[in-house]
């Protein structure tokens, strides 16, 4: 009975027509079965991965302020050898000890109950400006009872009046001090409680009063966190009570952390440009002969391999970080967007096989195509066009020659990692007579250095750059499959753009 | 490339061997998986997942037949397989009252021949077409088609002999068999 089924007429029309049915799977298809059955060749996206995440955490670590009393402690030597202020700021509070008061058995409380308990800023400790004044700083209430007599001070006090520009050190923070944070930390005493005014920035404040006695007092409010620590670790060690030196310390090196954030801030610099481009090409090697097939020695044409081109215009894009971690020198990173490409003179033909012989490192084999362009010596000439696009991430040095007082010359090379997001290529066949296209062929992935030497002009808020660039791709635009090597080298003018930090 | 060089290519593990291997037999392939498949989508997941286990076990092809039947056999496997694990087949292999479904032939394109017949195979139910795939295209016996769908071979025999009926309708009404009593001789001891 079976039998009689398959010799039917039908089933044979059936197996007949579903035989002939074909169908091109998409791309995808393929690159999952390699991805699958062969995992180890992912390293070039993994290392690609790893190297975007180590970046990134590299930047990050760069930005982060560093926030703990030890790091601010130890930082506060560099701050108070690199900065002025801070030294102003150490020499004013050793003065000011002697002159605080200081209650018995504990922290001195210079703020009334009643004022703790209205919500209203903690007090914040106070640094004469100047040591040349003589004035001596002092704890004072953050708000004052409207007397005639200290009327002005708090007016001026909750007004929060800056002082006049060129007068202090610190004026650029807009802090924020938030109200009595007593209730934030039960094993704080009411001082120290009211001494911890959470900042919204890190950067200190300067208030002024009316009062002549004061009108050359500065106050300061420390982050939060620095003090926190290290008045904790005086209660620790039976120093509580008093401005000490560590204390002081403390206060410093809250002053130092600020500083030292601003520092790094101030390393940073972000440059955006444009980079219009012409690329030309070299080739290298020869295609394999299709006489591989016919004899056990490799044959090579050398004479018959011969690509007519021409360049084309191409561009590079992108954002630049730059971080200054030496006097001259400078790690950059970013993101690079980039078109390059050249044009191939060919002309165009009726429809004809061409082969390529290609490579892998065990053996030889072949691909046949449908080409419509010959090698350029045809009747009817055409340009074919080879390009690629891809997105890199750069990692490199920028050192800087020069520096006036508007103009700075820099040097700058990296490399870059870079992910192919389309690209376009014709391959000379291996008897060197048509140009075919396979898609399979095209990499993935590509590597190339950025060398380049630019001057920057200092403007008002920003800083241009201008120079020549060259960028030198380091594979092929194709596959190693196809033996002959393309040297791709793009030469043009860099326009940069690096705002000035504020 | 000889299919020898790329045989022992692929036992050696090389990519370019498994690529031309692919690109010889894929088409062909994803024609066979789209037969059994819902839509491209899935017969693509199919060739994908086929093509998988035959480089995985292409050590164990010992020449004794052409590659291409070899490589077809763990294709069709695959096919049935996925069907089986998204329960498409078991959950529509007793269609008895196929008959009744609507059937819009309307939207089968008019290209090929060839793509004519696999849209009116692949209207069938899914039940019908696996059967009809395996018994009249891939060459499965009943018995072997009941073993490896898990049904019986006289459920097998009948879900033939209804999508060899409807198909056979279909065709017709798309002027792609015409006169099929005369030209067909149908096989009467099914039905």
């Amino acid at each position: 009975m079976e039998q009689k089924f398959t010799t039917d007429e039908l089933e044979q029309f059936l197996r007949q027509e579903a035989d002939n049915f074909k169908m091109v799977p998409s791309r995808n298809v393929w690159r999952g079965i390699y991805n699958d059955i062969h995992p180890g060749r992912r390293w070039p996206s993994i290392t690609v991965g790893l190297l975007l995440v180590s970046t990134l955490v590299f930047i990050g670590h760069m930005n982060t302020p560093e926030s703990s009393a030890a790091r601010t402690l130890k930082h506060q030597a560099t701050a108070g050898r690199h900065s002025l202020t801070p030294r102003i700021l150490q020499a004013d509070i050793t003065k000011s000890e002697a002159r605080v008061p200081r209650k018995t058995g504990g922290m001195q409380d210079p703020m009334p109950a009643s004022d703790r308990s209205a919500g209203v800023a903690a007090p914040v400790t106070t640094v004469t400006a100047a040591s040349g004044t003589g004035r001596d700083s002092e704890d004072f209430p953050p708000t004052l009872p409207a007397s005639p007599e200290n009327g002005q001070q708090a007016t001026a006090y909750n007004g929060f009046t800056p002082l006049p520009t060129g007068t202090y050190t610190w004026q650029e923070s807009n802090a924020v001090i938030l109200p009595d944070a007593t209730a934030a930390s039960p094993e704080m005493t009411g001082t120290e409680s009211q001494k911890t005014g959470k900042i919204l920035t890190g950067s200190p404040v300067a208030y002024a009063t009316d009062d002549p006695a004061k009108s050359t007092q500065r106050d300061i409010a420390y982050p939060a966190v620095a003090w926190n620590n290290v008045n904790r670790s005086n209660i620790q060690a039976g120093t509580a009570g008093h401005a000490t030196p560590a204390s002081d310390a403390g206060r410093r090196g809250g002053i130092a952390s600020t500083a030292q954030k601003s520092k790094h801030n101030d390393r940073i610099t972000y440059t955006y440009f444009m980079a219009p481009s012409v690329a030309s090409v070299a080739f290298r090697g020869a295609p394999v002969s299709p006489s591989i097939f016919l004899s056990t020695s490799v044959s090579i044409l050398p004479s018959s391999y011969k690509v007519l081109n021409h360049p084309a215009l191409g561009f590079e894009a992108g954002a630049q970080m730059n971080y200054a971690f030496a006097p001259k020198w400078k790690f950059t990173t970013g993101l690079h967007f980039s078109y390059s490409g050249y044009n191939i003179r060919s002309n165009e033909m009726h429809p004809t096989v061409a082969m390529l012989i290609l490579k892998n490192p065990d053996s030889y084999y072949s691909r046949q195509y449908v080409s419509h362009y010959g090698d350029g010596t045809g009747l009817t000439p055409v340009n074919i066009k080879n390009y690629s696009v891809q997105l890199s991430l750069p990692v490199g040095l920028q050192y800087q020659f020069y520096s006036g007082d508007h103009v700075q010359l820099n040097a700058s090379a990296d490399i870059e990692p870079s992910l192919i997001l389309g690209s376009y290529a014709y391959l000379l066949s291996s008897d060197g007579r048509n140009y075919v296209n396979d898609p399979s062929l095209m990499r993935k992935s590509n590597m190339a250095s950025n060398l380049g030497i630019f001057l920057s002009f200092g403007a008002r808020k920003v800083s241009w750059q201008v120079g020549p660039v060259l960028r030198y791709q380091w594979f092929s635009t194709y596959k190693k499959d196809y033996t002959v090597s393309e040297h791709l080298l793009n030469y043009g003018i860099r326009i940069g753009i690096t705002p000035f930090r504020k | 490339m000889t299919e020898e060089l790329m045989l022992q290519g692929c036992l050696e593990n090389s990519a370019a061997s498994q690529e031309a291997l692919y690109n010889r037999f894929s088409p062909r392939m994803l024609g066979v998986c789209y037969r059994f498949a819902r839509n491209r989508e899935d017969a693509e997941d199919m060739l994908q997942e086929g093509f998988i286990k035959v480089f995985s076990q292409i050590h164990q092809f010992r020449n004794q037949g052409a590659l291409e039947g070899w490589v077809r056999k763990i294709i069709v496997h695959t096919c049935i397989n996925v069907l089986k694990k998204n329960k498409k087949f078991t959950d529509s292999v007793d269609l008895f009252h196929a008959n009744s479904i609507y059937l819009n032939e309307n939207n089968i394109p008019s290209i090929l021949q060839a793509k004519q017949v696999v849209e009116c195979i692949r209207m069938l139910p899914v039940g019908y077409k696996t059967v009809l795939n395996l018994y009249a295209i891939e060459g499965y016996s009943h018995r072997e088609i009941a073993s490896i769908l898990d049904i019986e071979e006289s459920t097998s025999r009948s879900q033939y002999t209804r999508a060899k009926a409807m198909l056979e309708a279909l065709l017709i009404r798309k002027k792609i068999l015409v006169q099929p009593r005369e030209k067909i001789k149908l096989a009467s001891s099914g039905s």
